[in-house]
């Protein structure tokens, strides 16, 4: 279990609050689907534009700060194409 | 034809954790060909051994079974530098490959593939090495329909790239030998 602390006085705290407070979700709930969404958008987008061949697949786990083995692993967890061949 | 080849960090995991019989296609490789990895390559492959894969290389790496060698300084640094979105291991698989002319570069990504070919390195897909030796002789045509079998339930290619490779190894005819 990974577990992070957000400021509630920072603009995405406040954002995470007012989003719980109208959907009648938990802030839990809600900062967790955001860092979930922000990571598939992340992680897709790039993936994206590595599938078309505008840079390799060392270049976009350097992108995402992390190696190419976990990158791999992580493209094959997804369900992403690893390879654009 | 060249007995040796020289792997970027995609393909070499690929073989490693696509499994055939009661080991992995990369074993059973290394029975017929030479591996070589860039310093850097090697370093990318063993980076977190928390995976299978990464365990079996640092094993085959250690054991002397596949070989790994240094950066070389070489003429065209600064030329192949200059390729901003190709990363370390796929331009210091390049740059080797520059320095051994008959080692052939296996990179199984668009964009490395067209910096390799531009340096006149003979890059070549993975899926068409298992082609290249059941072509010759060097693999039987059972044992490479067999491997392409296992990497292709790894996923990790495209269907039409899959297809493709089987339609080029049904049309090798039957080596009573190799067979």
């Amino acid at each position: 279990m990974i577990q992070i602390t957000i400021d509630e006085n920072e603009p995405i705290g406040l954002f995470i609050r007012a989003k719980a407070n109208q959907t009648g979700h938990s802030v839990s709930e809600v900062a967790k689907e955001m860092t979930q969404n922000s990571f598939d958008a992340t992680v897709r987008a790039l993936h994206e534009r590595f599938m078309q061949g505008e840079f390799s697949q060392g270049y976009m786990a350097k992108q995402l700060s992390i190696s190419r083995l976990d990158l791999i692993h992580l493209l094959e967890a997804m369900g992403l194409a690893v390879t654009n061949v | 034809m060249p007995d040796q080849f020289l792997y970027d960090t995609s393909p070499l995991i690929t073989l490693a954790v696509a499994r055939l019989d009661k080991g992995t296609v990369l074993e059973h490789f290394l029975a017929f060909i030479s591996i070589t990895l860039s310093e850097t390559v090697a370093q990318e492959a063993t980076a977190n051994e928390a995976y299978s894969d990464a365990v079996l290389v640092k094993t085959l790496l250690n054991s002397g079974a596949i070989r790994h060698i240094p950066i070389p300084k070489t003429p065209i640094d600064e030329l192949l530098d200059a390729y901003s979105k190709v990363d370390d291991g796929e331009r210091d698989t390049i740059r080797l490959g520059t320095m051994l002319p008959d080692c052939r570069v296996v990179i199984d990504d668009q964009h490395a593939f067209f910096v390799a070919a531009r340096f006149d390195v003979r890059p070549i897909m993975l899926l068409d090495v298992l082609v290249m030796y059941a072509q010759t002789g060097g693999l039987s045509k059972r044992l490479a329909q067999n491997s392409l079998d296992a990497i292709s339930k790894t996923g990790r290619y495209s269907s039409a790239a899959i297809q493709h490779t089987i339609y080029k190894l049904n049309r090798i005819t039957d080596d009573p030998d190799h067979n």
